[in-house]
């Protein structure tokens, strides 16, 4: 009878555990819906700072959902939409420490230019991504391809860590 | 109740959830008017196709759905569209119309599944697809081409649509072609093509998976367009602006050549040649097309030939082959889509002169001389065309100048007169006809290359002389000992000292005197600047130059690197922030370019990474800095943000060159707010490309926000510009003073 009771443990506790191995792996290809409060970094209308904006944002990838978020734009009339129109992320993941995000054409060709500008676009996004656990730094795509310089200012071909001076 | 049976059980299990992930992570996502609609279409792969639950489908794009279970067929209504398909069945009846698919429709678990694509293309949806993420986007087309018909005189092509919709014009390697891309749009369903005729060839295609519609233009000959910036938006239409075309030549009654275009065309540039006699006329900016010629019969013109002779620039080739002894010459007519040519009456040529430095005739008509320059020896030869000579006009007048020797005349041939000048050495000339009277014509032909003046200039570091003459010349600077002596010898000139007004001696230059000597066969003009003191002398102009720039140390300066590399930003293509009257490409070089000419009048050399238009990376433009050396490297920018209300004036250093490169920001800076007196948003650290890789002392300056109206205001004025560069030199100029401390 031991035997028995004892065998039913063991093979509750596999199974628990395979459950849990089985949720993890399918949380790392994204298929199940999370939902997470963050603060979303949006410029102050004088074009020299970063301000946040808390938002509960909602989906499988919440990495994308926050850019997404960015994309829409602040509630708040005091700050300013940072990412410019009909942009889309075409791809995002983690790697180590790194999120590499790759955007669609429309972040260069619709952008307003100007270093201020850009400033802000980069790190709006490198501050809200960089708030998620384990995440250091994040390295810019464009249509997949590896680029110099998002406007023409800032360096684009290394990864970016958050810059605490334009925070506000 | 053994373990190896509960182990496979679960297995199975991991096996299933596992799976399901992989296949559900397979599957596409459809959203259509920008809903995801992935969920209640429930697609399924079939044959490489991708099928969807009919009533959903029809649901989502509010159609109508009807089943016939006696014959398994379905039929979806919209707007007067009937689609309908039967289970199995490779064929789809579209109204009256029947195509063929490789995936029918199927019925699976009680529901009727339907291939996709077809079906909403019939109903008029564009479909997008994203790979990455493996999503359909279906939605309605945001724009309509109504209709393509020709402008007035098919000088343009006009693309009637309902709304603008992102476009762009594609030029290929086949001049005969272009294509017209218009991003989420669609033919209007009663579209109507106006241009296609025996000449013009026009075709329209969607674009799979990229909801965009594609116009094709073929044509019979090369298209009149030039350039792919020629497409633009009129009245809520695109417009595809063409370069004039020849439309006819006709031979009228009143004995005229009249060569017609369809649009405003320039001067053409003539020429006459012989074996056979023509008249050449190379109109710029002219296409050839069909055109229509009518040449009666007459006793100037045998025929006339056109040809495209080139393209960039374009210019269009009418040869007149004219008749034993004939002429033309071009009227003056205020038509300008047009070239009207008359036979000509020979000029009478008269009244040769050499007077003030200039070879000077009269004729009693006006005439188009051909003039060039021979060597071997050194002439100017002066054909004129359809003339004859006044019997007592003089044969040969001796001249004693520096540059003409002789001038002489003679007849060419029966029809022309020709005039020779003797040169005592290659130079420019002019040609200038001037009409004094009904009917005399004052012509003269004056040779360049002249002293202007001499300018000096005296400053913190360095005495500057400036010498300026009308054409490049050969100079050469020498410098003597035993007194101080800077000494200029300018080759070739045609002037004599006197007429040169010298100016005051100033700074380290005590005196200064001009004369002349042969050299080698050479007519030297020699400049000698005696010095008070020396160091050393730096040549800032090139060889040759029509500005002879040369700047005097005044004190003891180690001879040092003084390169400083400026790099206007943005160019080419890439224009940098756009205000609403101007390109910050524009402004940065305009700025640059002020900078440039103070800081050599200083006595620093500087280069530019960009002197015009062009479009330059990043990478390049450090590497230019980097390889030549430079001493410093100033990088001239204005801003922009989403919010006009922000402003004022900025200057950045790569966040890990704090020392040089902060103080040559901070005196740049300073001096900007001080002259400029915008809002000071100081001196930042950033990643910034240009400042970061390059190795010496380096600024990026944020000038104005080009996104500010009153900003943008000041950035075009031609001051404020001078102003900012003024700013930025003396910043330099103080870093230059601080670090020799």
């Amino acid at each position: 009878m031991k035997n028995k009771l004892f065998k039913l443990i063991l093979l509750l506790i596999i199974f628990v555990l395979v459950i849990f191995a089985v949720y993890y792996f399918i949380d790392r290809t994204n298929l199940i819906v999370k939902e997470k409060t963050v603060n979303l970094y949006f410029a102050t209308t004088d074009a020299m700072y970063l301000e946040t904006e808390e938002r509960t944002i909602k989906g499988r990838n919440l990495y994308k959902e926050a850019v997404n978020a960015l994309i829409t734009g602040p509630t708040d009339s005091d700050l300013a939409k940072t990412i410019p129109e009909g942009v889309k992320v075409l791809n995002i993941s983690k790697k180590n420490d790194t999120i590499r995000v790759d955007f669609s054409e429309e972040i260069v060709k619709n952008h307003w230019g100007g270093s201020a500008g850009e400033r802000l676009t980069v790190y709006s996004i490198v501050h809200t991504l960089a708030q998620f656990k384990g995440v250091k730094q994040v390295k810019f795509l464009i249509e997949g391809e590896e680029v110099e310089t998002l406007v023409g200012h800032m360096d684009l071909s290394v990864p970016l860590a958050p810059n605490q001076e334009i925070v506000k | 109740m053994n373990l190896k049976k509960y182990t496979v059980i679960f297995l199975l299990l991991i096996l299933i959830l596992g799976s399901q992930a992989v296949l559900s992570a397979d599957m596409p996502k459809i959203y259509i008017n920008g809903e995801n609609k992935t969920a209640q279409l429930d697609p399924v792969k079939s044959n490489g196709a991708i099928l969807v639950r009919s009533k959903a489908l029809a649901q989502s794009i509010g159609a109508k759905l009807k089943w016939l279970g006696s014959i398994n067929t379905l039929s979806i209504t919209k707007n007067g569209k009937t689609v309908k398909m039967m289970v199995e069945s490779p064929y789809i009846q579209i109204n009256s119309r029947t195509i063929r698919t490789e995936s029918p429709m199927v019925i699976k678990d009680n529901y009727t599944y339907i291939p996709f694509t077809n079906i909403m293309d019939v109903f008029g949806f564009l479909i997008e697809h994203e790979r990455i993420s493996n999503s359909y986007y279906l939605f309605k087309p945001e724009s309509h081409l109504k209709e393509i018909v020709w402008g007035p005189n098919r000088q343009s092509l006009i693309l009637k649509m309902d709304n603008i919709a992102p476009y762009r014009l594609r030029l290929t390697d086949d001049p005969k072609k272009l294509i017209v891309e218009i991003e989420k749009a669609a033919l209007e369903s009663n579209f109507r093509d106006k241009v296609s005729d025996k000449n013009y060839y026009l075709k329209s295609r969607r674009i799979e998976n990229q909801a965009t519609l594609q116009i094709v233009l073929t044509s019979k000959y090369p298209l009149p367009i030039n350039s792919d910036e020629v497409i633009s938006e009129e009245n809520g239409n695109l417009l595809i602006q063409f370069m004039p075309q020849i439309a006819s030549i006709n031979w009228k009654q009143d004995n005229t050549l009249e060569i017609k275009t369809n649009g405003d065309i320039n001067k053409p540039e003539v020429s006459f040649l012989e074996e056979p006699r023509r008249m050449v006329l190379d109109i710029p900016g002219v296409l050839l097309s069909e055109f229509e010629k009518n040449l009666a019969e007459n006793k100037w013109i045998k025929d006339v030939r056109v040809s495209q002779f080139q393209f960039e620039p374009t210019i269009l080739r009418v040869v007149l082959d004219l008749k034993e002894k004939k002429y033309l010459n071009i009227v003056n007519q205020d038509d300008s889509e047009k070239i009207v040519l008359k036979p000509a009456q020979r000029a009478r040529v008269f009244d040769l002169a050499y007077k003030d430095h200039q070879i000077m005739f009269k004729t009693d008509a006006p005439i188009e001389p051909d003039l060039f320059t021979l060597q071997n020896p050194s002439r100017l030869v002066v054909n004129l065309f359809n003339t004859y000579r006044e019997d007592n006009m003089a044969d040969e007048i001796k001249v004693k100048e520096n540059i003409v020797k002789k001038v002489r005349v003679g007849r060419f041939d029966s029809q022309i007169v020709r005039i020779v000048a003797d040169l005592s050495e290659m130079t420019a000339y002019e040609h200038e006809q001037e009409q004094y009277s009904k009917n005399i014509y004052i012509h003269r032909i004056s040779f360049a290359n002249k002293f202007d003046d001499i300018e000096l200039l005296d400053q913190n570091m360095y005495t500057n002389i400036n010498i300026n003459v009308s054409g490049k010349v050969n100079y050469e600077v020498k410098k003597f000992s035993y007194p101080h002596r800077l000494v200029v010898d300018i080759s070739g000139k045609e002037i004599t000292p006197d007429e040169v007004k010298l100016p005051k001696p100033v700074g380290i230059i005590k005196e200064m005197r001009m004369g002349r000597f042969e050299l080698d066969d050479e007519t030297v003009t020699r400049v000698v600047f005696e010095l008070s003191k020396y160091f050393n002398h730096n040549v800032v102009s090139e060889n040759p130059d029509n500005k002879i720039n040369i700047a005097l140390a005044k004190s003891e300066i180690q001879s040092e690197n003084n390169l400083i590399v400026l790099d206007a930003g943005h160019g080419g293509f890439d224009p940098g922030a756009v205000g609403s009257n101007l390109q910050e490409k524009e402004v940065n070089l305009k700025i640059v370019e002020r900078l440039e000419s103070i800081l050599k009048s200083h006595g620093f050399k500087v280069m530019l990474t960009r002197k015009d238009d062009t479009f330059i990376s990043l990478n390049k433009r450090v590497k230019i800095a980097n390889n030549n050396g430079a001493r410093i490297f100033i990088s001239v920018h204005n801003n922009s943000s989403s919010k006009n209300t922000s402003n004022g004036t900025e200057t950045f250093i790569a966040p890990n060159k704090t020392g040089d490169s902060l103080l040559l920001a901070e005196n740049i800076q300073k001096q900007l707010i001080d002259r400029l007196e915008l809002v000071d948003r100081g001196v930042k650290k950033e990643h910034l490309y240009v400042v970061k890789y390059t190795e010496m002392p380096a600024v990026l300056v944020e000038v104005a926000f080009l996104s500010n109206p009153r900003e943008e205001k000041l950035l075009q004025v031609d001051g404020f510009l001078t102003e900012a560069a003024v700013a930025i030199s003396q910043g330099i100029f103080d870093y230059f003073e601080k670090f020799k401390d």
